[in-house]
């Protein structure tokens, strides 16, 4: 009977049944065979009540669709264009800069393509960049920033790493801070290809003009104290984490309303719900594998993994390998948000086991999983170009797949080189 | 009857929708009213830090109810993409059955955890007893239970219309 029903959840996952379904089946599965009442599925999932981290969610996540509805990314290529666009590579280099930049306050929910990528498309090819390279330069950078504070799998990987015995210790503040060098590594290494793409194809350069800079800036003035006051507030220490996030969302509400009014009143509150229905798909699929997580710790599935593990693999190194190469078919497979619930309560005490920081694991797993967004056949990257410029998807494989190799070489970096995460941490 | 029903369900969403939006909005107007308390007054409301905890529940439950209205829950959709209408009709009809079974199962069990905490109440802040903010759960999952079971019983005479579902 157990059996039968398991078979079934298996299907019905592979089926494409909602996600949040299939994991709260799994756990009540789970919880039934060790003869737990199945009340504590309740009481897990009102421990999202416990977790005062997850204040930033919905407030980050609002800010982040307001951005996306306003001329905010218009204002930010203007500006970066004006300071770095007389560099050779220069607009390749400005559209990886706002991409990333735009990414870490959406958290990588497809807007950037919509906003940022509409500009920037048709900006490259007028340029003179190739149809081809500006296809998959927009489409891969619509996941850049993944690693920069405050993106949203950065918080969710820490919520769910506190809620294990071996990441317990993690904070917020050590993620947000272990991302940042791993990402300058990313958008280095897409520049240098951008660079090395205008050797091959010139491209015009055009002149550094300093009164455009002060036209930009001026024109963004009230958008450039947003990261500041974020980052500053965080790294500085005098925010905390959900309170910089309530400040962000009452500051973009004032700036995009009230002092540049591009978004009406009474669009507002469609943009509230829109950016809480994703909220709630996140939530419940994190409420749900909050239970799924607890089962798998008491029926110790994490420590049996490992000694299975630990007899076909001797050394971190081959853990780190093998974890690549599983993580790069999970990201066709899943999402992030999904493989981040299902995944990190299996891997993080096995990493662990392995002598991998946990703090480095989640930088991995991350930047592993942003590659996953432009890979076939669930990549969201893809499917979101394709909607936004029209493209066949197949086009888009084969514009993404130069990128996609350059981003798998970031990763192997960013694995390899634990120092890029965790120089920060004092570790 | 159709119009009635058309009306009371256009009068939910409104419900929904404004909820939704509501919560949100006192999310925000609670956090940032503590933030200004804390650092300009040395002061604050003690109940707050725990109601803005209750609001994010809420939020996240009543905005994957609204999620569900046109089933925009995150899932693994490869088979689906690739199959026949018929076939697609048969999987949307498994699927939607069996999110009714799990999310039915959810409510009664943390109906029964709502339950329990009802029968020895504690306070979760101010005067608010924990359990009204626990009941949350089973309605929810009640209500989409209820919308997967809808989206079963007329698949059949529905044309298939998907758009890609964003995330």
């Amino acid at each position: 009977m157990m059996l039968l029903l398991a078979c079934l959840l298996f299907v019905a996952a592979a089926l494409g049944a909602p996600l949040f379904a299939v994991i709260a089946g799994v756990a009540m599965l789970g919880f039934q065979s060790m003869d737990t009442p199945l009340a504590v599925m309740g009481i897990e999932l009102y421990r999202i009540v416990d977790t005062p981290i997850l204040l930033a969610l919905p407030l980050f996540t609002f800010a982040g669709y307001l951005l996306g509805e306003s001329k905010t990314s218009a204002r930010l290529v203007r500006l970066t264009q004006s300071m770095i666009g007389w560099m050779p590579g220069g607009l390749a280099i400005v559209a990886f800069l706002t991409c990333a930049f735009f990414t870490a306050f959406t958290g990588a929910s497809g807007v950037t393509i919509v906003a940022l990528g509409a500009l920037l498309y048709p900006a490259l090819k007028q340029a003179g960049y190739q149809e081809r390279f500006s296809l998959g330069l927009v489409t891969t950078s619509g996941s850049l920033g993944l690693l920069l504070p405050p993106s949203l799998p950065l918080i969710l990987y820490a919520v769910i790493a506190q809620q294990l015995p071996d990441g317990s210790g993690i904070t917020i503040q050590d993620i947000f801070k272990a991302g940042l060098l791993p990402a300058l590594v990313m958008v280095l290494f897409l520049s240098l290809y951008g660079f090395w793409e205008t050797r091959k194809h010139p491209v015009p350069l055009k002149k550094f003009n300093g009164a455009e800079v002060k036209a930009a800036l001026w024109e963004a003035k009230w958008e450039i104290p947003l990261p500041i006051v974020v980052l500053g507030g965080i790294y500085g220490g005098f925010f905390a984490v959900s309170e910089a996030a309530a400040v962000t969302a009452l500051y973009v509400i004032i700036v995009e309303c009230f002092v540049y009014r591009e978004i009406s009143l009474r669009k507002l509150p469609e943009i509230m719900r829109d950016s809480m229905i994703m909220v709630g798909a996140v939530l419940l699929i994190l409420g749900v594998s909050l239970a799924l997580t607890n089962w798998l710790i008491e029926a110790e599935v994490p420590t049996r993994l490992f000694e299975f593990l630990k007899t076909h693999i001797d050394s971190r190194f081959t853990f780190l390998l093998l974890l690549n190469l599983f993580l790069l078919v999970l990201g066709c497979l899943l999402d992030i948000f999904s493989a981040l619930v299902i995944m990190i309560p299996l891997l993080l005490p096995v990493a662990v086991g392995f002598g991998v920081d946990p703090v480095h694991l989640g930088i991995v797993f991350l930047a592993n999983m942003q590659i996953g967004y432009c890979t076939p056949p669930v990549g969201m990257n893809l499917f979101m170009a394709s909607y936004r410029f029209n493209k066949p998807i197949t086009e888009l494989y084969w514009a993404t797949l130069p990128f996609i190799a350059v981003l798998f070489a970031a990763v192997l970096v960013i694995t390899y080189v634990p120092w890029l995460s965790l120089v920060f941490l004092g570790r | 009857m159709r119009r009635v029903l058309e009306r009371v369900l256009a009068a939910l969403h409104i419900l929904e929708d404004s909820l939704l939006v509501g919560l949100l909005a006192a999310l925000i107007g609670i956090a940032v009213t503590q933030i200004v308390m804390r650092n300009g007054f040395d002061s604050g409301f003690l109940w707050a830090d725990s109601m803005l905890r209750v609001l994010v529940l809420w939020i996240g439950m009543i905005g994957a109810l609204v999620a569900s209205r046109n089933q925009r829950h995150i899932s693994i959709d490869i088979a689906g993409k690739y199959l026949p209408v018929t076939a697609a009709k048969v999987v949307t009809i498994f699927n939607a059955l069996f999110t009714v079974v799990v999310c039915f199962l959810l409510a009664k069990y943390s109906f029964e955890f709502v339950k329990i905490e009802y029968e020895s109440p504690s306070m979760a802040f101010a005067n608010v007893p924990t359990w009204v903010c626990e009941s949350v759960m089973p309605v929810t999952f009640g209500l989409i239970a209820v919308r997967y079971l809808v989206v079963a019983v007329l698949t059949p005479w529905r044309a298939l219309v998907q758009e890609p579902a964003s995330t």
